[in-house]
């Protein structure tokens, strides 16, 4: 049941009914979520259903378990207990064959790949989203005991929560659980729930859809048919498709969550408009790099001991952050990529607050100019756009292909058609103007009385299901 | 008061949300009822077995020819735009040189992918399709998922290193020979035809086609001899549009499917095409079924590549090819297909 299809919305009608009708009863409301949650998760597969609860209910013990004790020692253990038990499926599932099939390879001569499993046809869907969230519950537990929740169902809630459950964005449970007593319940939100779900649908079907059916597939799996200028412009359309894809995904999973009464942070604050990679990683998929940061780089040292360290776990949390997009050499390559690109970019802002306090102090701090600001703007914009060929391409070598392409401007070929120019204008636009074009439509949704709203909504969805191409294709977060 | 009465009849209650949430629903359902109607029969045979008679008649669903008369005005609307988009120009292409195609020579590539198998049954009436080799220039691909993914990514970037030869690859994913109402292959067929104006057709296409044919009303299952009658006679179809393009069809049957019960299904596919092949001058079939089998025969998601590394051939849903599973069906389609065309690359 993915959001886009009718049986998504057939579910989602009958669970907002009873959603609202049972919000009054809390025991049996969060029983009757519990099962809207797994009956969503069971559309996908019903195999990797008690796999959840069990990194809900892992995580709920250990987080209950840690607040028991007054020993850091014993604290530590079982946090460390905790983490280790709860990235264990993470690893067998998503990891193993990567690191039998590729890793390994490079010094063992044996094969392991023979010996493994059968991992076909066995992946839980949504893994690295729910593992993430379990185990910040913990880890937050351990650092607050002040965090703990007692009711085990509101863990499970919190790690099966259908909206967010596939790809996010990542939540964290004292945001989430508060929230199952005290719905979110005003007519702004409820407005800004259907405003989110139409920007989603017209980010994913309209723009993502087009953008990959006509043209960055095909120059993507074959560059060497398009013209030097035609791979350039898929290098352009991707970067605005899997913002579109994905942030057309995080649209809909607030907005229909919105319309059920949860309140879910934002995931994207329009990445694009980013001058450095640093204001980027604090735009782009907010979920993920707050996460990473909080749990991954902080606990590594974060930036205590000095300098040269910080770098270090800037790229150390960058490459692990790349890999957990999935187990695929190309994947580590992006985040190494980035990495450095980051670290590069602390390392140069130290340099400059370096020099700063070293001139003579004239009361105010100088205003970078618009023209380098531009610069700036177009520099980090490249550079993200052609760290996402190596994120896309099927291989290092088809990445090179791409960039020879791109670079030597020789290559003869395939032409793309007129109307990618508009849809990737319109994707750059819908990231520098969404919340001001979100506000406006908001501002005229209200304006309308009741039954033209729902003409006004129903006509704009009708559009915008037929503008999209035959089928709507799968989201790029997906795989993750 | 009445600024205040105003302000209460928009606001948005839960039941009010509800209540545009079901409208806006309701809005879709008429306006996609064909299809829907074809889902909730697909969803109630799985359901209950004994539904077919009540629930595969869309035409008489009630509301039926109002919601068609307002799909097809909304078609027509999408096909103006459409067909005005088809004439925009198209931008940055650039082609090399005019070159004598006579005066080129191919350029041989080395084999990256494992030397193919043979094929359980390679070309049961192996006979030319035409007097002689065909002389093709200009090759379209067509198919589903499996060209679009795997398979046609190999066999384009392979077929791209015979000189002179120009390539085309198009598709559609999730669609086949199954669902007229869900995707129009003849008449995209026919546009692509008249677009591309190719020498060769290569098809390779049938996995999404294992499920349920609904026709006048009446719910064919795969295998059925209704079901193998109405699906011949679309390839028949297929293969005649081709025909009358004046292009000759190679049709790449499907390889070997990782669930039983879908593989015995898409076998029936591949005889049914491999019949309806043979029966037309300008078509061929070629049986790939054992090509990405293990030694034994049987299934298998991991082969070893040229440099003896076990690759992952198949993707996890056991169906689709990876682009090592496409290398390997591509080298041992176009060892196959050697004696039909004049690539000397080859």
């Amino acid at each position: 049941m993915i959001f886009t299809t009718v049986e998504f919305a057939v579910f989602f009608l009958i669970v907002l009914i009873f959603n609202w009708f049972f919000r009054g009863m809390p025991g049996f409301y969060k029983l009757f979520l519990l099962e809207a949650n797994a009956v969503f998760y069971l559309s996908f597969d019903a195999r990797f259903l008690p796999l959840i609860f069990l990194i809900g209910l892992l995580n709920w013990g250990f987080g209950y378990l840690i607040t028991l004790t007054e020993s850091v020692f014993r604290k530590k253990l079982l946090l460390f207990a905790d983490i280790t038990l709860s990235l264990a499926p993470l690893a067998f599932f998503k990891y193993s064959e990567f690191f039998a099939a590729s890793i390994l390879p490079l010094v063992w001569d044996g094969d392991l790949v023979s010996r493994l499993p059968e991992m076909d046809l066995i992946f839980p869907i949504g893994i690295s989203f729910f593992t993430f969230q379990g185990m910040s519950y913990a880890i937050d537990v351990y650092r607050d005991k002040g965090r703990l929740v007692r009711n085990p169902v509101d863990i499970l809630l919190f790690v099966s929560f259908f909206p967010t459950v596939l790809s996010g964005p990542i939540m964290r449970a004292h945001v989430f659980v508060p929230q199952l007593e005290n719905p979110v319940y005003n007519t702004r939100s409820f407005q800004l729930g259907f405003a989110l779900i139409l920007s989603g649908l017209f980010k994913k079907i309209v723009i993502a859809s087009y953008l990959s059916e006509h043209i960055v597939r095909q120059v993507f799996q074959v560059p060497a048919d398009y013209s030097s200028l035609s791979v350039l412009a898929a290098v352009y359309a991707y970067s605005i498709q899997i913002f579109c894809d994905f942030s057309g995904y995080s649209d809909l999973a607030i907005g229909v969550a919105l319309l059920l009464g949860y309140r879910i942070p934002f995931n994207f604050d329009r990445p694009y408009i980013a001058t450095d990679l640093q204001e980027f990683w604090r735009r782009w998929h907010i979920s993920l790099s707050t996460w990473l940061r909080d749990y991954l780089y902080i606990p590594l040292g974060g930036n205590q001991h000095g300098k040269a360290f910080k770098y270090l776990n800037i790229l150390i949390t960058m490459t692990l952050g790349g890999l957990w997009h999935g187990a695929h050499m190309r994947f580590l390559l992006w985040g190494m990529l980035h990495g450095l690109g980051l670290a590069l970019t602390h390392a140069v802002k130290d340099i400059h607050r370096h020099f700063a306090h070293r001139r003579p102090q004239t009361g105010q701090e100088a205003k970078p100019s618009l023209l380098l600001k531009i610069v700036l703007w177009l520099l980090t914009f490249h550079f993200v756009s052609f760290a996402w060929v190596f994120f896309e391409a099927e291989d290092t070598d088809r990445a090179m292909e791409i960039f020879r392409a791109v670079f030597t401007q020789e290559q003869t070929g395939k032409g793309f058609e007129l109307l990618v120019i508009p849809a990737i204008a319109v994707g750059l636009l819908l990231n520098f103007f969404g919340p001001w074009l979100q506000k406006t439509y908001l501002e005229f949704q209200r304006r309308l009385p009741l039954p033209l709203q729902v003409v006004v909504i129903a006509l704009i969805c009708i559009i915008i299901l037929r503008m999209g191409p035959e089928g709507v294709l799968p989201f790029i977060y997906f795989q993750f | 008061m009445d600024n205040q009465q105003h302000i209460i009849s928009r606001r948005l209650t839960p039941v009010r949300v509800v209540a545009i949430c079901m409208l806006v629903l309701a809005a879709l359902s008429l306006n996609e009822l064909e299809r829907l109607a074809i889902w909730f029969g697909d969803r109630c045979t799985d359901w209950l077995p004994g539904a077919e008679a009540w629930c595969g008649k869309p035409e008489e669903l009630v509301f039926s020819s109002n919601a068609k008369v307002f799909s097809s005005k909304l078609l027509d609307m999408e096909k103006s735009v459409l067909a005005f988009t088809h004439n925009l120009p198209v931008l940055a292409a650039s082609k090399p040189e005019a070159v004598k195609l006579a005066a080129l020579q191919a350029t041989p590539r080395p084999q990256t992918a494992a030397a193919p198998k043979p094929a359980s049954q390679p070309s049961a009436n192996a006979q030319p399709t035409q007097q002689g080799t065909l002389q093709a220039n200009d090759v379209l691909i067509v198919g589903d998922s499996m060209v679009l993914e795997g398979f046609g990514i190999a066999l384009q970037r392979r077929l791209k290193q015979v000189a002179g030869l120009s390539v085309t690859r198009e598709g559609k994913y999730s669609t086949g020979l199954t669902r007229p109402d869900y995707f129009d292959w003849p008449g995209y067929l026919t546009e692509l035809l008249d677009k591309h104006q190719p020498d060769l057709l290569i098809v390779n296409m049938g996995a999404n086609d294992p499920q349920d044919i609904v026709e006048e009303g009446k719910r064919y299952h795969v295998g059925d001899p209704g079901w193998n009658a109405i699906y011949s006679a679309r390839i028949n179809r297929f293969l005649a549009i081709a025909a009358e393009h004046g292009t000759t069809t190679f049709w790449v049957g499907l390889p070997i499917m990782g669930q039983d019960k879908y593989g015995d299904k898409i076998r029936v596919i591949n005889q049914l095409v491999a019949s309806a092949c043979a029966g037309q001058k300008m078509a061929k079939y070629f049986d790939t079924w054992n090509v990405l089998a293990a030694d034994g025969g049987a299934y298998s998601s991991f082969l070893k590549n040229a440099q003896g590394q076990k690759v992952r051939v198949r993707a996890k849903d056991e169906i689709h090819l990876t682009e090592a599973g496409g290398e390997i069906m591509t080298s041992y389609f176009l060892s196959a297909i050697k004696p039909y065309v004049n690539w000397s690359a080859l």
